[in-house]
């Protein structure tokens, strides 16, 4: 996962890159026996010195959104290097592999890369933990968890208390639940330029967090979208309430009483508040697919993770026609719906019986930043990696 | 600078004479200045209204640095309007016989600095014609605004100040309004007259004018203290590592006078050149505030060395990494350009000759106006850019936008400047009488009537 955004690139492995005096942005000429595609690089300390990659289905000459980016000269359609020739053994097209040679072209396509750096910095975003200790903690469970020291009383929950449970374990990484939150939430596409920049509106993303030896480091992946943190910094600082907090926990925000202050932008350790610079636009046909039940957000509004607030209250809805409370897996968030590898469970927390509950309070079970004190309602499982000799 | 040798001891016909000179009729320079401050003003304002129309992405605002240029103006400008509350509040209150000749000056700066401050909050909000959900009105939905919020502190602080520093102002200036009004005819006559709310000079209207005066100094004094420590807790309240710190406060009313008075300098220097006001505004007033620079730049010091060891101190992490990402990386031009400006550059200040040398004290007071900008600005743009999650790490650039509003901030303020020394007298003609020997019974009375 490049992190790269609107552009296709070719990955090439750090060694090569070193040899070939290649450096991140240098457009480099692909040819194979069938055909040549000029791309620009994307150095990886993790790929295998002999190969290099390149994503399919990344803005085609043909297809091209000129409504954001301008077309790329020359296209990005990977499969015009393969040949037509079918693959021996399974009769499919041969589209995983084509031998290649790289030559630089002299000319530079800095690539869009959302991500500001890999390295966590001894920040403890994304956490691991050895095989070994990993089922000593299940057998033996966690250390009691330290008491919360505060002049204040606890908060108190009289309903349901939302939250979720993310495992780092699981998660490969494959960004479908950022795609399915777009979808859910109506959330505007900014372009190339708006995102280069730092003003994407992602409610939620996936972050690449490099562990371990430079050269060839391990990969976690870290879902990361508004903690719903029980002492959010974003809300004492919003002058007008537009930022509060729920009885259930939720973080929320109303985009008509915010003024666009910022202020909770800038207190929010995670940046996951995302701010409207312009007034994005669904030209047509992109109205249809807006999401009826999700109000679409103007200019100047500081917009976040809901936890899917629409599908909470459809559930809580349908719970109340059964006349009963809800319970698992009557509500599933849009990004939990759509994880391939069920990495991310949402639930009561109120409720010990809940999954979500039960995965809190797992071994594994951490948060992120949590020495601000912030008490986040997202639980993150750590990775469990095999112990490093 | 010096263009005459001034007159020893000036008589009270003397001070009328020269005080109402200067709103006689302005030259060519006066007009072509308006001019020029009006040009950029009205690009400034085509600039906001680009902004209003398509949006606060015209800026160079970005996730992490979500405020930026604009907040570091508005701090800015705060700071600047702290000098003359101090000057014609606390330096009264003390009894400084030299603030008589520059503290109306020094107080309409004021004013204009708060008002130009004033706007950079509207400018800064996304939603800008929303911005009166932050005032405490009655309305239908039964919402308050947060008081938890410094921004609400800040909206209390600010017009607090403004209106207490703009009464403390008219009041100051009654006795010399009914001056002006006795020496001038028509149109102009009657305006004065209706200012100078029926001013006589009598005894009784003297007793209460002084009573009045000295209470309002009394208020105004801790507001001097108070504003800017509102101010500075919009980042102290916060949890950004560089921004998260109880030394603000006192750090930032430090801050504000020592640029409060390189303002001050920055107006009166060229009123004295051009109005020919040497008599009143001496060498002993610039070495006076020249000294008030020094001080408040060494005590500025001391809090960058504090900031600095309570990072290194405190052991935390992020704080250390925003420290010595600011000192090392992108924006250290701008850290280092601060500490020369603030720190270095006032030291010549050691020197009387330099106290008393208008051109030293000139360009020392526009180092330390770019080094105070900049000081809000490395607090804001590097420690947000560098703050808990790396992320996000990176780097703020400006856009024509921002810029040209906050070089028309600028132009805003000369420009109400500009408007005041033609329209209100800008010495007191009051209390630069009180420092002269009373006239004898042999002198013809040149006292107003």
């Amino acid at each position: 996962m490049t992190q790269a955004v609107w552009d296709a690139w070719v990955e090439i492995a750090t060694e090569s890159a070193a040899k070939l005096g290649i450096a991140q942005g240098d457009v480099v000429r692909v040819s194979s026996p069938h055909g040549t595609l000029e791309l620009p690089a994307y150095v990886s300390p993790t790929l295998h010195p002999q190969a290099v990659a390149i994503p399919i289905g990344h803005r085609y000459a043909a297809y091209h959104v000129p409504r954001y980016v301008a077309v790329s000269p020359g296209g990005a359609n990977p499969m015009a290097l393969l040949g037509p020739a079918a693959e021996p053994t399974s009769g499919g097209v041969a589209f995983l592999s084509v031998r290649v040679t790289l030559a630089k072209t002299g000319t530079r396509r800095p690539l869009t890369i959302l991500q500001a750096t890999h390295d966590q910095h001894q920040r403890e975003l994304a956490q691991h933990v050895d095989l070994r200790a990993a089922r000593e903690q299940a057998l033996r469970g966690k250390h009691g968890e330290e008491a919360h020291v505060s002049m204040y009383p606890e908060k108190t929950y009289p309903g349901y208390r939302w939250g979720l449970a993310i495992d780092v374990d699981a998660c490969i990484g494959c960004q479908a639940c950022a795609v399915a939150c777009q979808a859910e939430n109506n959330v505007p596409v900014v372009g190339k330029a708006q995102a280069a920049y730092g003003r994407q509106l992602h409610w939620l993303r996936i972050e690449r967090w490099a562990e371990g030896k430079a050269d060839h480091p391990t990969n976690l992946f870290v879902p990361m979208l508004c903690q719903h943190c029980e002492i959010a910094p974003c809300e004492p600082v919003c002058p007008v309430f537009a930022a509060y907090r729920t009885e259930e926990g939720l973080n929320a925000q109303v985009y008509n009483r915010c003024v666009g202050t910022r202020y909770c932008g800038n207190n929010c350790p995670y940046h996951v508040r995302r701010f409207n610079w312009f007034q994005h636009e669904f030209p047509a046909p992109l109205e249809v697919q807006l999401n009826p039940d999700v109000t679409v957000r103007q200019l100047g509004v500081m917009e976040k993770c809901t936890m899917c607030v629409q599908r909470i209250i459809a559930g809580k809805d349908h719970a109340r026609d059964e006349k009963r409370p809800v319970k698992d897996g009557d509500i599933l968030t849009a990004c939990q719906q759509t994880c391939p590898t069920r990495a991310i469970t949402f639930g009561n927390l109120k409720d010990d019986t809940s999954t979500v509950a039960t995965l809190a309070h797992s071994p594994r079970g951490y948060y992120s930043l949590e020495e601000l004190g912030t008490r986040p309602s997202v639980t993150y499982l750590k990775k469990v990696v095999r112990e490093h000799a | 600078m010096m263009s005459q040798s001034p007159p020893t001891t000036p008589t009270f016909a003397d001070v009328n004479r020269d005080v109402l000179r200067t709103l006689g009729p302005p030259g060519n320079l006066y007009f072509a200045w308006m001019c020029v401050v009006a040009l950029v003003l009205a690009w400034g304002i085509l600039a906001w209204t680009g902004q209003i129309w398509w949006g606060m992405g015209m800026a160079g605002k970005r996730v992490p640095q979500q405020w930026a240029m604009y907040i570091t103006t508005f701090v800015f400008w705060i700071g600047i309007g702290h000098a003359g509350t101090l000057i014609s509040a606390i330096l009264y209150l003390f009894r400084a016989r030299w603030r008589t000749s520059i503290y109306r000056a020094a107080e309409a700066m004021t004013i204009f600095a708060v008002l130009t401050a004033g706007l950079f909050p509207l400018i800064h909000a996304g939603r800008m014609w929303f911005a009166y959900f932050l005032l405490p009105y009655p309305n239908q939905r039964d919402l308050w605004p947060n008081f938890r919020s410094p921004l609400v502190w800040d909206v209390f602080a600010i017009s607090t100040y403004l209106t207490i520093s703009t009464v403390f102002f008219i009041v100051g200036l009654i006795p010399d309004i009914a001056a002006v009004r006795d020496a001038s005819t028509g149109w102009r006559r009657r305006i004065y007259a209706m200012l100078a709310l029926g001013w006589e000079g009598s005894d009784s209207q003297w007793r209460h004018y002084r009573r009045a005066y000295g209470l309002f100094a009394a208020l105004a004094t801790p507001l001097v203290l108070s504003v800017h420590s509102v101010v500075s807790w919009d980042f102290a309240m916060a949890l950004v590592p560089g921004w998260h710190s109880t030394l603000f406060a006192p750090f930032f009313v430090d801050g504000a006078i020592f640029s409060g008075f390189a303002m001050v300098l920055v107006l009166v220097l060229p009123m004295r050149h051009f109005f020919k006001l040497h008599a009143y505004i001496q060498e002993k007033h610039l070495d006076a505030m020249g000294k008030l620079i020094l001080v408040t730049g060494l005590v500025l010091t001391y809090f960058y060395l504090s900031e600095i060891f309570t990072t290194l101190y405190s052991g935390d992490e992020f704080d250390k990494a925003s420290l010595f990402w600011k000192v090392t990386k992108s924006y250290a031009w701008a850290l280092w350009l601060m500490y020369f400006c603030n720190c270095i550059s006032p030291l010549i200040l050691f020197w009387k000759k330099a106290r008393t040398s208008p051109v030293v004290l000139y360009v020392v007071s526009i180092l330390v106006l770019i080094g105070m900008w900049f000081e809000r600005f490395n607090i804001i743009v590097p420690s947000l850019g560098h703050a808990f999650y790396p992320w996000a790490w990176g780097i703020y650039v400006p856009t024509l936008t921002d810029t040209s509003i906050v070089i028309g901030s600028f132009a805003w303020f000369f420009l109400l400047f500009l408007g005041f020394i033609k329209v209100l007298p800008s010495l007191s003609i009051v209390e630069v009488k009180e420092t002269l020997p009373p006239p004898l019974k042999d002198r013809p009375h040149a006292s107003h009537h």
